[in-house]
């Protein structure tokens, strides 16, 4: 059973003591630098040392970007095990789920978990038909009040059991984003045959020669973004499929933004029909001469 | 004949210079560096194929090229397998997902927001 409890010991689990005025000087220098980070006001960050005057302290707030298509079956499950890695980390969290007029229910379901969670925790941003992965996190980022954002696929492929590692991982280095990856030591995959090994690999080790990217992973959406890195990105984010993750990850680096990443195993639970077929590979090839061309 | 390939040299340096440069290096597209690499690359060995060179010397400056996309695809090639079968399989993480599942289902029927046929 989740219990929804408030301990004071929040903001000790939220934030390490000795990193307060960093983390408030750099929310305040991103808020400065791209202007919206989020909700937060540091105004009172220079005050005083560390632990001083519990008001001081920048409380961070944690939105989730949940674009969904026919999710009725997963979204309340991937909603319970936010809900419970959120509170497992203390932290301040809100879910936005971004429906594109799903025929089979979805928004329903969510409508309901809205009534168990609360309609702060939970929000419901529709959309009128299928608009496409990057406008629907555009669309859900006007919504988002938190100074960082996840990005995670609503099909239980991404465990958010590792939302914890992701705020731990960002706390240490204060990257500006922090990338899930399936390639590296400890990260890994079930539920891939060798040819579809075969293809991740070769893509990933293509686009990462051709790009030098500076991440492990460049097709991978389980990511976690300060709200004003995310915002600049959006701005100049136009690839479809695979290649939109591989742009944002390029053209940060292009802005100088400093990614940390964290491994993940990806479980593909549709076993191998996930999404690619030889259209999908040619709009990648397509995507990855689009992003040499004008990056 | 011998005043082109310092022309060409240079032109290609001066790209490779400004592609590296710390504070043109964002504002360069990829396609523009990985293009001023290979020119200055290329200028470099037409440089020296025009030098005087022993015969043997010559020969291996011609088949250069060829060994070094034959070295690189060899790489590519070992890189990727390499990646393939290291690449982690995970059914305890499956698992872990199906208990998961099942916790998150019987909590929600609870709370009312899945019923119990679902």
């Amino acid at each position: 059973m989740v219990a929804t409890r408030r301990s004071a010991a929040t903001d000790a689990e939220a934030v390490p003591e000795g990193d307060l005025l960093a983390t408030a000087a750099v929310t305040a220098g991103t808020a400065t630098a791209y202007g919206n980070s989020g909700g937060q006001n540091p105004s009172r960050a220079g005050q005083g040392a560390a632990g001083d005057d519990r008001s001081t302290r920048v409380r961070h707030r944690y939105s989730v970007l949940l674009p969904t298509y026919n999710e009725a079956d997963n979204i309340a499950l991937i909603v319970w095990l936010l809900v419970r890695s959120f509170e497992q980390c203390g932290v301040d969290f809100e879910i936005i789920v971004v429906d594109d007029g799903s025929p089979d229910g979805t928004q329903d379901v969510v409508k309901r978990l809205q009534e168990a969670y609360g309609g702060d925790r939970i929000l419901l941003r529709p959309r009128a038909g299928k608009l496409g992965l990057g406008t629907a996190y555009v669309h859900g980022l006007q919504f988002a009040t938190g100074d960082f954002v996840f990005i995670i696929d609503a099909d239980l492929s991404h465990h958010p059991k590792y939302i914890p590692q992701f705020i731990r991982k960002q706390q240490e280095t204060e990257a500006d984003i922090v990338s899930g990856t399936r390639y590296v030591r400890g990260g890994g995959v079930f539920g891939w045959n060798f040819k579809r090994k075969l293809t991740s690999r070769g893509a990933n080790f293509l686009a990462a020669t051709l790009l030098q990217p500076g991440v492990s992973d460049l097709t991978g959406s389980y990511r976690l973004y300060r709200k004003g890195c995310l915002d600049a990105l959006m701005v100049q984010c136009t690839s479809k499929g695979y290649a939109f993750q591989m742009e944002i990850v390029v053209r940060a680096r292009n802005l100088g933004f400093s990614i940390a990443e964290v491994p993940i195993v990806f479980v593909d639970r549709v076993y191998g029909a996930s999404k690619l077929g030889g259209a999908e590979v040619v709009m990648f090839l397509r995507g990855l001469v689009h992003l040499l061309f004008t990056t | 004949e011998k005043s082109h390939t310092p022309a060409a040299l240079q032109l290609a340096s001066l790209l490779l210079r400004v592609a590296l440069s710390r504070t043109e290096l964002c504002s360069m597209l990829r396609i523009v560096k990985l293009l001023s690499v290979v020119l200055l690359v290329f200028a470099a060995w037409i440089a020296g194929l025009r030098t005087g060179l022993t015969d043997q010397s010559r020969q291996a400056l011609l088949l250069a090229p060829i060994l070094a996309t034959a070295v690189f695809g060899l790489y590519s090639v070992f890189s990727v397998l390499y990646g393939v079968f290291t690449f982690r399989d995970c059914p305890e993480e499956a698992e872990a997902l199906r208990k998961d599942i099942a916790e998150a289902r019987a909590d929600l029927i609870k709370r009312g927001v899945l019923q119990p046929e679902q």
